[in-house]
């Protein structure tokens, strides 16, 4: 799997998101990946709304917060491990 | 669907439904000294909860739903108090068929239960995140 640019900036923030992807970028499992993530973290923000108006149960609430808190988590720890496979290959002695 | 979610997501839905089955009891504590409100008539009947299995159709879990609020048919014991608005010519009160003991009990059992599946999603939460900490390279 190639991680160009374009992936690296759709994991770094939701803004990026919101722009038409690249044609390069449709088929690329990092892109995709970004969209389910904002997905999920959507939905638990949303769900978290919906439990302080009280149109949701709390347990539901809960539930989708954690999927969120998870997904999130999944997604920092991939990301760093990118990060610092970048790092060593700039430390690489030319 | 990842196993250690869905166990997450059994244990939510499990949690509403004990949830559901504290609020029966509650509503069961609050009346049980309604009585009718003309003489001779029937006080509050006490309700009961059941549960059932019910197949969550996108994730296919076999999640918890109510399957069925119902009434307590039991006899309605009778006290004598002549000056109750429910008061029949003998001067006899329907009150309603809610024992405290019961009630007690079954609140006892849902607080038990709802502390049992709160574990289960505290511990694959745990679960979940020591293999996330194994990415993180901890």
């Amino acid at each position: 799997m190639m991680v160009d640019a374009v992936s690296l900036s759709a994991l770094s923030g939701a803004h990026a998101l919101n722009k038409p992807a690249a044609a390069s970028a449709q088929d690329n499992p990092v892109v995709n990946f970004a969209t389910e993530l904002a997905g999920v973290v959507r939905a638990g923000e949303s769900a978290a709304l919906a439990g302080v108006s009280g149109q949701m149960p709390m347990q539901d609430v809960v539930n989708q917060v954690m999927t969120a808190e998870r997904t999130l988590n999944v997604t920092v720890a991939i990301r760093d491990k990118v990060v610092s496979a970048y790092l060593e290959l700039s430390r690489m002695q030319i | 669907m990842d196993p250690i979610a869905s166990a997450g997501k059994l244990a939510s839905t499990a949690l509403f439904a004990q949830s559901m089955r504290m609020r029966i009891v509650a509503e069961n504590m609050a009346n049980a000294q309604s009585t009718g409100a003309k003489p001779g008539a029937d006080p509050y009947r006490r309700k009961t909860i059941s549960f059932a299995e019910a197949m969550d159709e996108v994730t296919n879990l076999p999640t918890v739903r109510i399957s069925d609020v119902g009434r307590d048919q039991a006899p309605f014991p009778v006290e004598h108090m002549p000056g109750n608005p429910a008061a029949n010519a003998q001067g006899d009160v329907k009150m309603p068929n809610v024992n405290m003991i019961i009630e007690m009990a079954d609140m006892r059992q849902a607080s038990r239960s709802y502390e049992a599946n709160l574990q289960v999603i505290k511990q694959s939460h745990e679960m979940a995140n020591s293999l996330i900490d194994l990415l993180r390279g901890q």
